[in-house]
C-alpha cells in the first residue's frame, strides 16, 4: 500500500493546455499539408504531387531558394565573424553595449518595412542609385536590380549579419586567454594555436549559427513578395501564388507538397544544427 | 634539444621511477633586478632572488603584490621593462614563451576544451614531433602519476576542479620542463581537494627533483609546500626564507601580519626593555630603542599568549575555537582590547567563553613600533 | 580571416621576438585600425538605408520636398482602419501568450523541471514549419471552422500566439529563470501565504519583467508579421503597407520609417531596461536550440 502512494504517477496535467494548443494550431496545419502532398484531388494516395514540386518550374524554384539561401548565409555569416570578432576586442564601454542593442534591434528587423527601406537606397531611384549615377555609375543599365536574387541577398543581410553578430560573440568572448598562455609554454606558435585550438573551438558555434542563418534566410517570405511582388520564383513565393490562386487551377494539392519539401529541407537542418551544437557541448562549460 | 628529449623518453620506458628517469637534473634559476610598471603602479621594483636546483620556492603575497607578474615573467608571458632572468647561467630575457621550456599551472580552466585528457598531456609532446608509441607511452605514464588513468578519454568539462588541475600538471611536466611554475594552482578548489592536491603536487615535485616556483597567497599553503618562501610586497621581497624562519623570526612587521596570524596590541615603555601591554609587564630587547613612556604598537603571535585560571584575572573570554588540539580563545582584557591566543589543548581544562581568565604573554614579542594615533 | 589572422598574430609574435611581450588581456585583441574599418563599413550599411528612407519619405522622385506622404498617410481611412485591425489581433495575441506560456512555465518549474526542455523543444517547433507552409495547413484543415474564427482576424491571433512561441516562450522562462519559483514559494509558503497570496503577490510581480518582454515580443511580431495575414487576405497593417507600396512609393517608404522607428523604439527601450529576459531572437534562439540539441 505504502509503495502505491510513492509509486503515484508523475503530474502532467500542467503541460497539458500548451502543448495540446501548439497540437492544434502548428501540429494539425503541418500535418494536413504532409498528408495533402500525397492526395489527389479526389482525396486518394498519390505520388503525383511530389512528382510535379520536384520538377520544372518549381524545381527551380527550390534551387533559387536554396540558392539565395546558402550565398545570403554564406556572406552574412563571414560579415557577421568579421564584425563580432571586431566587436570582442574591444573594452567593455558604451559603445559596445551601443552595438550589442543595435544588432538586437537590427537582427529583428525584417519584413515589409525592411523590403522599402532598401526601395529607397538601392531601388529605381535610391538614395544610392542616384548618388553613384551622378557619379557617372548607372548600376541598374549594368545588370543589377534590387528585385533579384542578387537584391535579396543584400537585402536579407540587413537582418541576417547581426544575427550572426550576437550568435558569435559569445563563443569568441569565451576562448580563454589562459589556453593560450598555456599552448605557448607549451611549445606552441601563433599558426599551431590557431589551428589547433581556436579553430576547433570557434567551429561548431560558427557552423551552428550558419545554419540558423540559413533557415531563416530560406522561410522568409515577406520581404521577398514585398519586394518582387513575386517575380522571383522561390518557394514561399509559389506557395503563396498558389494559396491566392494566381496560378492555374486543378493544382490542389501541389503547394502542400512544395510545403513538405520545405520543412524537409528546414528538418534536415535543424538535425544538423543539433548534431553539431551537440558536439560543441560536449566541450564547452 | 629534441635528440635530448627523446633519450629521456627511452630511458623513462625502461625505467620504473617516472621522476627519476625523466627529471632534467633541477636547474638553478636568477632573477636580476626585474621591473615591470602597469602605468604608476610598479608590479615588479627591482626583485631579485636567486633558487636553487631543485628548490620549491614559494612567491608568498597579498593580491597585486607582483607575485604573479613575476611568474609571468619568468615564463615570457609578461613584458619586463628591466631586469635580466637567468636558467643555468644563460640570459633567457630575450627567449619567446614558446621556446622557453617551463611547464606552467594555471589557476583554473586552462585545459583545451576540444581534447581529451590524454590528448592535452601530448599536446607539448605532439609539438615536439615525438613517435606516436613514445608520446602513448609518456602519457600513460604521466595519467599514472596524476592517478588519472580511468579518465584518459575525457574531455575536461567532464572533469572536476581537481581532476582539471592534475591534468594541467601532467600536461606541463610531460615536456619535461626546465622549470614547473604553478600559478595559485589551487585556488580554485575546496578546502579539501586543496590539502590533498598541495601534498600530490610537492610528492612530484620531489620525485622529479624539478625546480619550481608556486604563486600563492594563502600563508598556510606557502607554509606547508615550500622548500623556501618568497614574501613579495609592493614589487619586491620582504623576506627570503625556510617556512620556519619566516614563520618564527620575520623580516619585517609586514610578513609577521602576512605569515601567520598576530596580535596588534598597545603597550607603553615603563623602563628600559620593558613595556606594560594591557596591563601585564613584558621584557624584551624590541623595547630596547624606545625611550620610557612611548606608546607602542606590539605584535605578539597568538601562541605567545599564556592562559591561566588565577585569582587576578585580567580578561573575559569571548570565544573559543575547538581544533582538537589546540584551542583559539577570543579574550577581551579588562581595558577593552580584544586578544587572540592559541593554546594546547589538555582534556579537563577547557575554557569556554564568560570564564574570567589571566593572560600573560610569555612567547615573546615581535615586533614594537611607535603606535600610529 | 586573413586579416584577423595577421594581425593577432601582429601582436602575439612580433612583440615576443623583441623581449618577452605577450597579448595582455582579452585573446582576440585585434588591431585598432582592423576594428575601426569593420565597423565604420557594418555602420554605414546599417545606417544608410535610414538615412535614404527618410529623404525618400520626403523627396520622393522628384527633387521637391514635402511632407505631403506623411500628411497623405494620415488621411487614408485605411490607415487607421489596419492599425486598428492588428492592435485588435495584438491584444488576443498578448493574452493567449502569457495566460498559456506563464502558468506552464510557473508549473513545470515547480513540479516537473525535467519536463522543462522538452516544453521548451515544443515551443521550438514552428520554427522548423515556415509561415507560408502553415498558412496552407491553416487554410485545408480549418476550412471548416465556423466563420467567427476563420472569416475573421480570430484565426490570426490564435496562430500568432504558435508562431511567436519561439521568442515569448523563452523570455517568461527567462524571467521564470532569474528566480528560483520553487524557494520563492516554499519561503511564502512557510511565512503563511496561502496559494494565492504567493501566486499574486510572490510569483507574479517577479514574473512581470519575463511577462512584460514578451508582451512586447508578440506584439511586435503582430505589428511585423506579413506572410500569413495576406495569404488569408486580412487588411492588417503590413499588409496594407505593401498594397500602398504597390502605387504610392513615398508614401509606403513614409511609412516603412514610421514602423522601423517605432519597433526599434520598443526594442531600444526594452533593452535598455536590461533585463535579461528581454535577449533577443537570436540569443534567446541560440539558447534554446542548444537545449534541443541536448535533449534529442
Amino acid at each position: 500500500m505504502a509503495i502505491k502512494v510513492l509509486r503515484r504517477r508523475k503530474p502532467i496535467l500542467g503541460a497539458v493546455p500548451f502543448v495540446a494548443y501548439v497540437g492544434i494550431f502548428l501540429g494539425i496545419p503541418a500535418g494536413s499539408v504532409v498528408l495533402n502532398a500525397f492526395r489527389s484531388q479526389s482525396g486518394s494516395f498519390t505520388l503525383s504531387n511530389i512528382h510535379s514540386a520536384l520538377s520544372g518550374g518549381y524545381r527551380q524554384s527550390f534551387i533559387q531558394s536554396l540558392k539565395l539561401s546558402v550565398i545570403a548565409t554564406v556572406i552574412a555569416a563571414i560579415a557577421g565573424l568579421l564584425v563580432a570578432v571586431a566587436v570582442v576586442g574591444m573594452k567593455d564601454g558604451a559603445l559596445k553595449r551601443a552595438i550589442m542593442a543595435a544588432s538586437g534591434v537590427f537582427a529583428n528587423t525584417g519584413g515589409v518595412p525592411l523590403a522599402f527601406s532598401f526601395v529607397a537606397t538601392l531601388g529605381n531611384f535610391g538614395l544610392i542609385t542616384k548618388i553613384l549615377l551622378s557619379g557617372g555609375v548607372n548600376i541598374y543599365s549594368g545588370g543589377f536590380t534590387l528585385y533579384s536574387v542578387t537584391g535579396l541577398v543584400i537585402v536579407y543581410q540587413y537582418f541576417m549579419i547581426p544575427l550572426m553578430v550576437l550568435v558569435m560573440i559569445p563563443p569568441l568572448e569565451g576562448l580563454n586567454s589562459q589556453w593560450f598562455e598555456a599552448a605557448q609554454t607549451l611549445g606552441a606558435s601563433w599558426p599551431t594555436m590557431w589551428r589547433s585550438i581556436v579553430a576547433p573551438v570557434i567551429m561548431p558555434p560558427f557552423i551552428a549559427a550558419s545554419l540558423l542563418l540559413f533557415t531563416d534566410a530560406f522561410a522568409a517570405y515577406a520581404t521577398a513578395a514585398a519586394l518582387t511582388s513575386g517575380t522571383i520564383p522561390l518557394v514561399p513565393i509559389q506557395i503563396g501564388s498558389l494559396i491566392q490562386g494566381n496560378v492555374v487551377a486543378n493544382q490542389g494539392n501541389l503547394g502542400a507538397a512544395l510545403g513538405l519539401g520545405m520543412i524537409v529541407i528546414v528538418g534536415v537542418v535543424a538535425i544538423a544544427y543539433v548534431f553539431v551544437s551537440r558536439r560543441s557541448n560536449r566541450w564547452l562549460r | 634539444m629534441v635528440g635530448d628529449e627523446l633519450s629521456q623518453v627511452e630511458s623513462a620506458t625502461t625505467g620504473s621511477n617516472p621522476g627519476e628517469a625523466w627529471s632534467r637534473k633541477g636547474v638553478g634559476l636568477e632573477l636580476k633586478g626585474l621591473e615591470r610598471s602597469f602605468g604608476a603602479t610598479r608590479a615588479l621594483d627591482g626583485l631579485t632572488l636567486s633558487v636553487k636546483a631543485g628548490e620549491l620556492v614559494v612567491f608568498l603575497g597579498p593580491s597585486g603584490c607582483g607575485k604573479t607578474t613575476a611568474l609571468r615573467a619568468i615564463a615570457g608571458l609578461e613584458p619586463l621593462d628591466g631586469g635580466r632572468i637567468e636558467i643555468e647561467g644563460q640570459d633567457i630575457s630575450g627567449t619567446p614563451t614558446s621556446k622557453r621550456e617551463m611547464g606552467m599551472v594555471f589557476q583554473a580552466y586552462s585545459l583545451f576544451p576540444n581534447m581529451t585528457v590524454a590528448q592535452n598531456i601530448a599536446y607539448g609532446l605532439k609539438l615536439r614531433k615525438f613517435d606516436k608509441s613514445k608520446i602513448d607511452g609518456r602519457v600513460a605514464e604521466m595519467l599514472k602519476l596524476v592517478r588519472l588513468g580511468e579518465q584518459a578519454d575525457r574531455y575536461p568539462k567532464q572533469l572536476s576542479g581537481g581532476q582539471q588541475q592534475r591534468v594541467a600538471l601532467a600536461r606541463a611536466l610531460a615536456i619535461s620542463p626546465k622549470v614547473l611554475l604553478l600559478d595559485e594552482p589551487l585556488s580554485a578548489l575546496d578546502a579539501k581537494v586543496r590539502v590533498q592536491l598541495r601534498e600530490e603536487i610537492r610528492r612530484i615535485q620531489l620525485e622529479f627533483g624539478i625546480t619550481t616556483i608556486f604563486v600563492t597567497h594563502d600563508q598556510d599553503e606557502a607554509l606547508a609546500i615550500a622548500d623556501r618562501i618568497a614574501v613579495l610586497n609592493q614589487g619586491n621581497i620582504e623576506q627570503f626564507g625556510t617556512p620556519d624562519e619566516v614563520y618564527l623570526h620575520p623580516a619585517s612587521p609586514f610578513v609577521a601580519s602576512f605569515v601567520g596570524h598576530v596580535n596588534h596590541l598597545r603597550g607603553r615603555v615603563i623602563s628600559q626593555g620593558r613595556a606594560s601591554v594591557f596591563g601585564v609587564e613584558v621584557s624584551s630587547d624590541r623595547f630596547d630603542r624606545y625611550s620610557v613612556g612611548e606608546e607602542l604598537e606590539v605584535l605578539v603571535r597568538p601562541e605567545s599568549i599564556s592562559i591561566s585560571r588565577s585569582e587576578n584575572s585580567n580578561a573575559t573570554v569571548s570565544a573559543v575555537g575547538f581544533m582538537g588540539s589546540t584551542l583559539n580563545v577570543m579574550a577581551a582584557t579588562d581595558d577593552g582590547t580584544l586578544v587572540r591566543a592559541a593554546i594546547t589543548f589538555r582534556e579537563g581544562e577547557m575554557i569556554r567563553g564568560g570564564d574570567r581568565v589571566r593572560l600573560n604573554i610569555e612567547g615573546g614579542v615581535l615586533f614594537a613600533t611607535v603606535a600610529k594615533g | 580571416m586573413a586579416t584577423i589572422t595577421t594581425s593577432l598574430q601582429g601582436s602575439l609574435q612580433g612583440s615576443s621576438e623583441k623581449s618577452v611581450k605577450a597579448v595582455h588581456g582579452r585573446v582576440l585583441g585585434v588591431g585598432r585600425r582592423y576594428r575601426t574599418v569593420v565597423l565604420v563599413l557594418t555602420a554605414l550599411f546599417f545606417l544608410v538605408p535610414v538615412v535614404a528612407s527618410l529623404r525618400y519619405s520626403v523627396v520622393g522622385n522628384n527633387n521637391s520636398i514635402s511632407f505631403s506622404s506623411y500628411g497623405a498617410i494620415f488621411s487614408d481611412p485605411q490607415f487607421f482602419s489596419s492599425l486598428f485591425t492588428s492592435f485588435k489581433i495584438a491584444i488576443g495575441t498578448v493574452a493567449i501568450t502569457v495566460f498559456l506560456v506563464t502558468p506552464t512555465v510557473v508549473w513545470a518549474r515547480l513540479r516537473r523541471p525535467d519536463l522543462m526542455s522538452a516544453l521548451e523543444s515544443v515551443a521550438l517547433l514552428p520554427l522548423i514549419v515556415p509561415s507560408v507552409v502553415v498558412t496552407l495547413g491553416i487554410l485545408s484543415a480549418f476550412a471548416s471552422l465556423p466563420n467567427i474564427i476563420m472569416g475573421s482576424p480570430v484565426i490570426l491571433a490564435l496562430e500568432y500566439v504558435v508562431l511567436a512561441l519561439p521568442y515569448t516562450f523563452r523570455s517568461i522562462d527567462a524571467g521564470a529563470g532569474a528566480i528560483d519559483i520553487r524557494t520563492l514559494v516554499e519561503a511564502s509558503r512557510s511565512l503563511g501565504g496561502g496559494w494565492i497570496a504567493t501566486l499574486m503577490r510572490v510569483i507574479i510581480p517577479n514574473l512581470k519583467s519575463g511577462i512584460l518582454s514578451a508582451v512586447f515580443l508578440s506584439t511586435a511580431f503582430v505589428f511585423g508579421e506579413f506572410a500569413v495575414a495576406s495569404l488569408m487576405s486580412f487588411s492588417t497593417f503590413p499588409v496594407w503597407l505593401v498594397q500602398v507600396g504597390q502605387d504610392r512609393a513615398s508614401e509606403s517608404v513614409a511609412l516603412s520609417v514610421v514602423a522601423l522607428l517605432l519597433t526599434w523604439g520598443g526594442l531600444v527601450a526594452v533593452s535598455i531596461a536590461g533585463l535579461r529576459s528581454t535577449r533577443r531572437r537570436s540569443a534567446v534562439i541560440e539558447d534554446e536550440l542548444f537545449a534541443f540539441g541536448e535533449q534529442l
